[in-house]
């Protein structure tokens, strides 16, 4: 008991590259020292310290065969704002990963269909890595992906390594002049690809409103409730089920999600913005 | 490092928020290694020139008072504040929402304002802290407990119960009860806490034979007092 | 019947096996404090109380999980940083928390399960492990005592070292465990052989204090667990958000509230700073709020269910335990006098 291991204390992690993904959001590579490897499954979260201004979770966004992990941030509060100042070189913490991730065991040789919103693609980026690491595994891959502008849509300059493996379509809420592809909600995307429900998995990552308007289009298609996966953003503060904030209808996001299955949620009041109900 | 340039300003005030900065003694003397103090009447100091950070303690009642924050905001990067007068034209102090006719303006109605510390008058332990987080460029967050849960972590016996009035429940906390730990009823300067309910209060004060003060009925249709500044 | 081992302690000597205990131990107790009574450290054990009918403000719970706790301190040194723990001094402490009520040692048997779970919280389960409960039954009961309903007390099951039961000159203390059972047999001059009746004597205090109780009639637990599922969309709730005051009183002073919040502090110098842990409230509307201002929980009956359905329904679900001890602190502090007997009641009848 005396030498019990302090989950609480993060281990030191250096920033070894910094990409700028869209005008509020970064994409930051950490090595954790004295750790050879880091593994993970895709849809897992870390708690990244900034020291002096405290702890926030991240998904993480890199690819599971990395020694080092990616995380995508936009800078929104008090930890992403001061991690937005470091610079390569310098030293933050980390904690985890925690949580579980997409069920990939569930999604071999299935057919896989993946809606993300916004920010919400850097969880299942790791995903999209890890399918095309393994294309072999999996039937047929569709990624939609939607984003508010066409500068808002993360991880462009991946967008055509990944179209040689997998059915990439896209669209935003507002295009530009030079934006020639889909205007609107990625719901309407669903109405480009036509899924054998029957033999789908379909995961989906975004805000709240979002996930609510897509799950009620794949009920409408058809999908049965168990090959639906969501991940659900809560605050949390320990990753270890402890604090209290993640909860939804008592159950805790940081350690039996932030991946949930559909059909375990749907009766969860408060999980997803249903009929006004416990939404803000 | 660049060193802070911090002025703090007078307008119709009791100076009292300047008291509870001057209180923090050998702790105010570590706050000035770390920043420079250019402006501050009580101790004689006077600056025309830019600030990194003006604290403004006082409410506007005058058009030169409206012409002088307007001065002081066009010449500070970052603007706070300090106190109920400041923040709110002693609204919470006076239990005047709006029907009095001394002019008593907030801040804000001239300016922009960055943060504010609530109370009257302010929380010496806040002020070191938004001062801190200014340093370290980090976001102030004003505390979202109630005066009453406050109250309750120093296991003070409750006024209420005892008969007395205090607005403990509906009060944004920060002070720690202070004044609940003297045992005066806290009476709500630091305005309203997040999503308070008035007349659920309003029916517990009848049912602990509490007389209701009249400004609380005038709160019960007054939206907007007291919000967070952390949303 | 009780089937635990039981011995005799004469009142008069209490005092000379507390003395005894804090040659090893720190010892805890309710105690005396600008007129109110609550839990803190003693010096000497003259300040012990064992005579009293009240009760602290704050349960016990906050020796273990104190209201604001330094995790770790750090220190950036170049572009560095310096992280040391401050476990050592949480396992280093041994303790001796004296005057537990039975509510109290529940509560502890309930945070004992949570923070096991998974990697385990060290803070809270290294003092739980460090400390030596001596529990002591009420002699009376508060207004807002229901300990019976939810079959925490008046006597404890489990979950303390000794027990004492308050009987005219003596205690009979109940030996709960092998710790307790070591400082009997060290103090054998102060723990003599109980009489035959001792047992019976304890019975009887049961069932006095029990019938001083205004508790629901009992019911099944799983029975409460199924009509509080039943119950959740009922309309009575919202009567009882238009009274709360989300004030968060009652989450700070229940003995299983453990929900906190973590944030970094840092020194005026940028170099040193900690990280903290602080009690919080899912009555606040702060509680569920994530960086990008999303509010989970906006609606007061949805915070207020929060509260009232993780002590009978998430709870069991997590810990296999309700996590109500029936010490009706909650609405004893409540503002709004919202008794949660009341909204048990109400939920039971359906």
């Amino acid at each position: 008991m005396v030498s019990m291991k302090n989950p609480y204390i993060p281990t030191k992690a250096i920033i070894t590259h910094i990409r700028n993904e869209t005008p509020d959001t970064k994409t930051f590579r950490i090595r954790i020292l004295d750790q050879n490897e880091f593994s993970f499954t895709p849809g897992q979260f870390i708690q990244l310290s900034v020291f002096g201004f405290g702890e926030a979770p991240f998904s993480i966004a890199g690819s599971t065969n990395e020694k080092e992990l990616e995380i995508t941030v936009r800078r929104i509060g008090t930890v992403t704002g001061a991690l937005f100042r470091k610079n390569v070189g310098d030293i933050v913490g980390v904690r985890g990963p925690f949580g579980k991730g997409w069920p990939i065991g569930l999604m071999l040789r299935r057919n896989i269909l993946i809606i993300a919103g916004g920010l919400g693609l850097a969880p299942l980026r790791s995903l999209v890595h890890y399918i095309i690491l393994n294309r072999e595994e999996f039937g047929k891959v569709y990624l939609l992906y939607g984003a508010r502008t066409p500068a808002d849509l993360l991880y462009k300059d991946e967008f055509n390594t990944w179209s040689r493996y997998i059915d990439l379509h896209l669209t935003v809420d507002k295009g530009d002049n030079y934006w020639k592809g889909r205007v609107g909600l990625v719901t309407i995307l669903l109405d480009d690809v036509s899924v054998d429900t029957e033999d789908t998995i379909a995961l989906q990552c975004g805000p709240p409103i979002m996930m609510h308007f897509v799950s009620k289009k794949l009920k409408s298609l058809g999908f049965p409730d168990e090959n639906i996966y969501l991940s659900l953003e809560r605050l949390m503060k320990c990753g270890m089920g402890f604090c209290g904030r993640c909860t939804v209808s008592g159950r805790y996001v940081c350690i039996e999600g932030p991946v949930f299955c559909y059909a375990d949620i749907k009766s969860f009041i408060e999980a997803i913005p249903e009929a006004g109900v416990e939404h803000a | 490092m660049h060193k802070l340039k911090v002025g703090i300003y007078s307008l119709s005030s009791c100076e009292g928020c300047i008291v509870q900065i001057l209180n923090l003694e050998e702790r105010l003397l570590e706050v000035l290694n770390h920043v420079d103090l250019v402006e501050c009447r009580v101790l004689g100091l006077k600056h025309d020139d830019e600030v990194d950070v003006a604290f403004v303690e006082g409410f506007v009642s005058s058009d030169e008072e409206a012409t002088k924050i307007k001065e002081i905001r066009g010449r500070s990067r970052i603007l706070i504040a300090l106190g109920d007068c400041a923040y709110s034209g002693m609204r919470f102090v006076a239990k005047d929402f709006g029907t009095s006719t001394i002019r008593a303006d907030p801040i804000n109605m001239y300016v922009n304002v960055d943060y504010h510390l609530r109370g009257c008058p302010i929380d010496s332990e806040e002020f070191l802290s938004l001062i801190s987080d200014l340093i370290h460029g980090k976001k102030f967050k004003e505390s979202s407990k109630t005066v009453c849960s406050e109250c309750i972590l120093l296991e003070n016996k409750c006024l209420l119960d005892k008969g007395f009035l205090c607005l403990g429940p509906i009060t944004r906390g920060g002070c720690n009860a202070i004044c609940i730990a003297n045992n005066k009823g806290c009476f709500g300067c630091r305005g309203l806490g997040d999503d308070v309910n008035i007349s659920a209060f309003i029916e517990s004060l009848k049912s602990k034979g509490i007389s209701i003060p009249s400004y609380l009925l005038g709160l019960l249709k007054g939206p907007g007092y007291g919000s967070s500044q952390n949303s | 019947m009780i089937k635990k081992a039981l011995r005799r302690i004469y009142k008069d000597k209490l005092r000379l096996l507390m003395g005894r205990l804090s040659e090893e131990y720190n010892i805890f107790s309710p105690k005396l404090v600008e007129g109110r009574i609550i839990f803190d450290r003693i010096d000497d054990v003259s300040e012990i109380i064992n005579e009293y009918h009240t009760r602290p403000v704050l349960p016990v719970k906050k020796l273990f999980l104190p209201q604001r706790e330094t995790l770790f301190e750090y220190e950036i040194v170049d572009n560095d940083v310096i992280i040391s723990d401050k476990l050592d001094l949480v396992a280093r402490e041994k303790r001796c928390i004296f005057g537990v009520r039975a509510c109290d040692i529940a509560s502890l048997q309930i945070l004992r399960r949570f923070f096991s779970r998974g990697p385990g919280d060290p803070y809270v389960i290294g003092r739980l492990s460090n400390s030596m409960i001596i529990g002591i039954m009420c002699n009376s009961v508060f207004p807002s005592c229901f300990c019976h309903f939810t079959d925490s007390g008046p006597l404890p099951k489990d979950g303390f070292d000794l027990f004492l039961v308050d009987v005219d000159d003596y205690f009979i203390a109940i030996i709960g465990s092998e710790r307790g059972n070591q400082i009997a047999s060290k103090n054998e001059d102060i723990f003599l052989d109980a009489n035959k009746d001792d047992a019976l004597a304890i019975d009887n205090k049961v069932k006095e204090i029990v019938s001083l109780m205004k508790s629901p009639p009992v019911v099944d637990q799983m029975v409460l667990y199924d009509a509080f599922v039943r119950s959740f969309n009922l309309d009575f709730w919202e009567d009882y958000a238009k009274k709360c005051l989300s004030c968060g009183k009652c989450n700070f002073n229940c003995p299983t509230c453990y929900c906190f919040d973590i944030f970094d502090e840092v020194d005026l110098d940028l170099r040193k700073g900690r990280r903290v842990r602080v009690w919080d409230s899912c009555h606040f509307l702060s509680f569920t709020r994530v960086a990008s201002g999303e509010i989970f929980r906006r609606n007061r009956s949805s915070r207020l269910k929060q509260r009232v359905y993780h002590k009978f329904v998430y709870s069991v679900n997590d810990i296999g335990l309700i996590s109500c001890v029936g010490c009706g602190r909650c609405f004893e502090v409540c503002p709004a006098s919202i008794d949660l007997r009341d909204i048990i009641t109400k939920v039971l009848c359906g």
